[in-house]
């Protein structure tokens, strides 16, 4: 009797184990929270070593490889808050379909090329919509004061680019 | 009386007689019948021979300490089992055993979700490539653009990483 016990014991030590996953996976960020540990690529080549760096680098012809470590450079400059924000975004990004990833970046190449006033009235907006559920952003967005203040085009851009900030 | 050889019954009649088991009457027409047929005489003196010597027969004494020394001996021949000389150390099987059932259940699955310490299986992670950089970077420019989490006056949105 003991032994059957200890047989069922086993089956059932064996079941949880199995459910268990083989190699888990970091589970995949969820869009309402990045990972204060993203993986961009930039980061990837930061962990690298130098030889390996400069190896990686010596494939670029002259030119683009000192534009690159300049890019580089500059980026790694800036403060560390802003740094993990990018990262944030760019996760966020990357976490899209591939066809929304292209949407969202045709529209920031919009937004860049609106003109600045406008541009910080849609940094705004996307500010105030950052701490609201996508519920809530989704109402604001068809409120009649959202579509009085920005034009179609612009109500796009910020629709597209609302799927990169973070809820707060 | 006809012959009990012949008869289903015979050869129960004639254990009957060796036995003395039979009725007065029995006896008698047997007696009457073992004068006059060879066959049954033959086989009713062997049959009281096997009486004879039962009779005789004297059963071993059983001395007083048969049973506990029949005991121990069944004891020490478990003891003495060939699985049981193989271990080195007399090790308690029963309770011991689930446990070792469990162990091995639970290091064969982890092996099999594992298959990393098992054989050494290479996986080839694509090596980051250069141009994965710059995309990184061109991405991380048009986010800059946003700034929102940043104080507008501090974070300088237009200047290219």
């Amino acid at each position: 009797m003991r032994l059957s016990w200890s047989v069922v014991a086993s089956a059932v030590l064996l079941m949880f184990v199995a459910s268990v996953p083989a190699n888990p996976k970091p589970a995949k960020q969820h869009a309402e929270k990045p990972s204060k540990n993203s993986k961009t690529p930039i980061d990837e080549f930061m962990r690298m070593s130098p030889e390996e760096r400069q190896k990686a680098l010596n494939r670029l012809p002259p030119e683009q490889r000192s534009r690159l470590q300049e890019r580089l450079r500059r980026f790694n400059q800036l403060p560390s808050e802003q740094q993990q924000t990018l990262r944030n975004m760019y996760d966020r990004l990357n976490q899209l379909p591939p066809q929304r990833q292209q949407a969202v970046r045709r529209s920031m190449n919009q937004f860049s090329k609106q003109t600045p006033d406008r541009r910080q009235a849609m940094r705004q907006e996307l500010r105030g919509m950052a701490p609201l559920e996508p519920q809530d952003r989704e109402a604001r967005m068809a409120s009649p004061e959202f579509r009085e203040k920005f034009s179609e085009k612009e109500q796009g851009i910020i629709r597209d680019m609302a799927d990169l900030v973070p809820p707060r | 009386m006809g012959c009990p050889i012949e008869d289903d019954k015979g050869d129960e009649l004639i254990l009957a007689y060796g036995a003395n088991t039979l009725t007065p009457q029995q006896h008698i027409d047997i007696e009457l019948h073992l004068g006059t047929c060879a066959n049954c005489r033959e086989r009713a003196e062997a049959q009281r021979a096997v009486w004879t010597a039962l009779d005789t027969w004297q059963p071993t004494e059983v001395t007083p300490d048969f049973d506990e020394r029949l005991f121990r001996r069944i004891a020490n021949e478990g003891q003495n089992a060939w699985w049981r000389q193989l271990s080195p150390v007399n090790w308690p099987w029963r309770s011991t055993l689930p446990v070792a059932v469990a162990c091995s259940a639970l290091i064969a699955a982890f092996l099999l979700k594992n298959p990393a310490l098992g054989p050494e299986v290479q996986t080839h992670q694509p090596k980051l490539q250069i141009e994965q950089v710059e995309h990184a970077l061109d991405d991380m420019d048009m986010l800059k653009q946003l700034s929102i989490e940043s104080a507008p006056d501090k974070a300088n949105p237009s200047e290219k990483i």
